[in-house]
């Protein structure tokens, strides 16, 4: 649905799709509502049938995409200042995109190191939305 | 809320990140430090996470709370306006038991209590006092 979407003009918002990697529905930020169906699909794993009357953006998809966006933020330690992706973040854009400008959470700030034990591959699970892109890269 | 909250998988967003802040929501209005905007901030929570979750288990997660909410909604209230818990069991309050009330949180505090390795009968009638 996703990528049917997309050949039709319409970009829906996700965070842990990626081209080539099968995707995921796990960020939920892709999420439609769909006619007859009380339940919102996340569009990326949704399969396009005959006949749908789907809808991408409504008032209360928006609002749960701004929340999803705000919990992510508030579950790790983003703190964009002292990032270095600052600037070039899909995380951040997405913020900026859906009008996230302050976070309604409590933020956990829970106590995560850093894993440099491989130099080409450093990971900071601080900025780590678990979307297992890294994973299904493999 | 805590069991809903370490059973999840963590595979989606709302399920993994939302039931943690229910759960914290909740804890700030037992504790006497939440504020009006609280419940609108839980409900409006509740509903997403059991709309946009992946599996039944964040679909359901918000149940107790909703249905807490639509039978004891006064008690909610009290713990924030008033400080007070109508029976008596939130240890900060001092609030007096009122005969016959079935306190909405006893159950959880006492799951917790006794995860906490805590034995009702060798510490005598009430855990909490």
């Amino acid at each position: 649905m996703l990528a049917a979407a997309k050949e039709a003009g319409v970009n829906i918002p996700t965070l842990c799709c990626l081209d080539g990697l099968t995707d995921r529905g796990g960020c939920r930020l892709c999420i439609i509502e769909v006619e007859g169906n009380p339940r919102l699909l996340a569009s990326c794993v949704t399969q396009v049938a005959e006949g749908m009357v789907v809808k991408t953006q409504t008032e209360r998809l928006e609002k749960y995409r701004k929340m999803m966006v705000e919990l992510l933020f508030a579950e790790r330690n983003h703190i964009c200042a002292a990032c270095v992706m600052n600037g070039n973040c899909e995380l951040q854009g997405m913020a900026a995109k859906l009008g996230v400008d302050h976070v309604r959470y409590d933020y956990l700030a829970p106590k995560l190191e850093m894993d440099a034990t491989h130099e080409r591959n450093v990971r900071d699970p601080n900025r780590c939305i678990l979307c297992a892109r890294c994973i299904r890269v493999w | 809320m805590e069991f809903c909250m370490d059973e999840s998988c963590g595979k989606c967003n709302p399920c993994r990140t939302g039931t943690v802040q229910m759960l914290r929501m909740l804890e700030k209005i037992t504790d006497g430090t939440a504020d009006k905007d609280t419940i609108p901030k839980l409900e409006e929570l509740c509903l997403m996470v059991k709309e946009s979750s992946l599996c039944a288990l964040g679909g359901t997660a918000p149940n107790p709370i909703y249905s807490t909410l639509r039978y004891f909604r006064d008690e909610y209230e009290a713990h924030i306006m008033d400080h007070h818990c109508k029976a008596g069991v939130c240890y900060v309050f001092q609030g007096e038991v009122e005969a016959g009330f079935v306190d909405t949180f006893a159950f959880a505090k006492y799951i917790v209590y006794v995860s906490n390795g805590g034995n009702i009968m060798s510490e005598g009638c009430h855990p909490y006092h």
